[in-house]
């Protein structure tokens, strides 16, 4: 495409492919324009962030006025945790400090994992008010990535941008109006060097849930809140949705639930890695999957 | 008490046969779908009506034949693209239990497998679960450079500060 950036931004490399060209002033004041308003959201939402309205939120009860994206957040986010029958839930961020993924990154257990209260003795929202009852930490690293990237994708096209992608951590967007499609390949969580497999998506986002990185004394990124461990049965999900807020948060409710407790209220495509190396996935997956015994069989 | 299930050791023998997946996959498939106690699956795009070729054997302990003995009938056949489903039962230590599969195969692969718990019992959940992913293919890995790609889709690459909170632990661990 006609411009690149790169950088890094919320703890992970961000990649933009701009297909507009551009002036170098036009690229400049773009970049700008991406970063600040990452750095908008990440001052409201980050729980890493000392000066964030979500740290002020865990520690002083009240009344917090929160921005218009609030809105689309914290809906999906109620979507999700209803549907997953409270797995899925913004109120993870102290569950998962106490294992030791806190802001300060101490990776060791600090006092005893408890399960997080449920939203509604905790916090009410609504439209953009959070009423804050008991203050809580919210971690709203499920989804908000991907909330991100639809945001960023829309200043995009306000722009005028009609081509481009968005890949922050490898949870992609990519919107055309060529017809091109976009191969993503699938990063097995056993070597990143090597792909199991391709997806094509086309003005849809693909994002992808390991368990590989962030690991620390048992525990990776996704905690089960009622288990107090997380979860071992699969490796790695992937999910292709019209939304990377949508394949964001479905990536990790994929861990709590089957596709067939979301599939009736939300449309999207998916595949899941489970701890044997087997790949689930389904029928209308864009995909070639790299298998054993794949081809002509006989 | 073990319950490890023969039908587990079935499907390891089928992905260790490496023959084709349908033959492997769908034998054990017959196997396990005997030993839950049901004979007929049903396509939703086609009404295909098919035998079991082992004979249940429930035992107590909820075993089932040994691939060995069962036919493969899968080998004079070829599976038409579809959807198929079945519910079965059988008695397990906890009691009797039933499970509902799902298999999608297009071009004889099965390319989903879906089980629909209706157990309560938790060794029955885990059992069905590890019954319903042993039929995914099993994926291998080939090198990125070797595969034509634009872009990765994986975990996401670890914060800075994370990285070196771990690189500082391995330190303190081996000072």
């Amino acid at each position: 495409m006609a411009s690149v950036f790169t950088f890094d931004a919320i703890g992970t490399r961000w990649v933009i492919d701009i297909g507009t060209p551009l002036s170098p002033l036009g690229e400049k004041s773009l970049l700008s324009d991406i970063r600040e308003r990452i750095d908008v959201y990440d001052r409201v939402y980050s729980r890493f962030r000392e000066d964030s309205v979500v740290t002020q939120m865990s520690r002083v009860p009240g009344t917090y006025e929160l921005p218009a994206d609030s809105h689309a957040l914290f809906a999906l986010y109620r979507k999700f945790y209803e549907l997953t029958e409270g797995k899925l839930t913004p109120l993870i961020g102290d569950l998962i400090s106490a294992a030791g993924y806190d802001a300060s990154y101490t990776l060791r257990k600090r006092g005893i994992p408890q399960p997080p209260l449920p939203w509604d003795e905790v916090m009410s929202f609504d439209a953009g008010t959070l009423t804050m009852r008991k203050p809580t930490l919210i971690d709203i690293g499920a989804g908000g990535k991907g909330h991100l990237i639809d945001i960023i994708g829309a200043l995009l096209v306000e722009k005028g941008i009609g081509t481009y992608t968005i890949d922050a951590g490898g949870d992609i967007l990519y919107r055309t109006e060529t017809g091109v499609k976009l191969r993503v390949g699938l990063e097995d969580p056993r070597d990143d060097s090597k792909a199991i497999g391709i997806v094509w998506i086309e003005n849809q986002s693909i994002c992808g849930s390991a368990g590989n990185r962030r690991t620390w004394e048992g525990y990776h990124h996704i905690i089960d809140p009622y288990a107090l461990q997380s979860p071992r049965h699969l490796v790695s999900v992937w999910v292709v949705a019209e939304s990377a807020f949508l394949a964001d948060l479905l990536s990790t409710a994929l861990y709590f639930v089957e596709p067939e407790t979301l599939l009736p209220h939300v449309s999207f495509s998916y595949a899941l890695m489970t701890a044997e190396g087997g790949l689930v996935y389904s029928p209308d997956l864009p995909a070639e999957i790299f298998s054993v015994g794949n081809g002509p069989m006989l | 008490m073990n319950e490890q299930p023969q039908p587990g050791a079935a499907v390891g023998q089928a992905k260790k046969s490496n023959k084709g997946p349908l033959i492997g996959v769908a034998a054990v498939a017959i196997v396990v779908l005997a030993a839950v106690g049901f004979t007929k699956l049903s396509s939703k795009d086609d009404t295909r009506d098919l035998d079991a070729a082992a004979t249940p054997n429930t035992n107590g302990n909820g075993n089932a034949s040994p691939a060995g003995s069962a036919e493969p009938v899968a080998s004079t056949h070829a599976y038409k693209d579809g959807t198929y489903t079945a519910t079965g039962s059988y008695t397990s230590p906890a009691g009797p239990e039933t499970v509902t599969i799902t298999l999608t195969v297009k071009g004889d692969v099965i390319t989903d497998a879906t089980g629909v718990s209706n157990t309560t019992h938790p060794t029955s959940k885990n059992f069905q679960g590890m019954f319903v992913s042993n039929f995914a293919p099993m994926v291998i890995g080939k090198d990125l450079s070797s595969v034509s790609l634009t872009k990765v889709s994986g975990s996401s690459l670890t914060p800075k500060g994370f990285n070196d909170a771990v690189a500082d632990i391995r330190a303190e661990a081996e000072a």
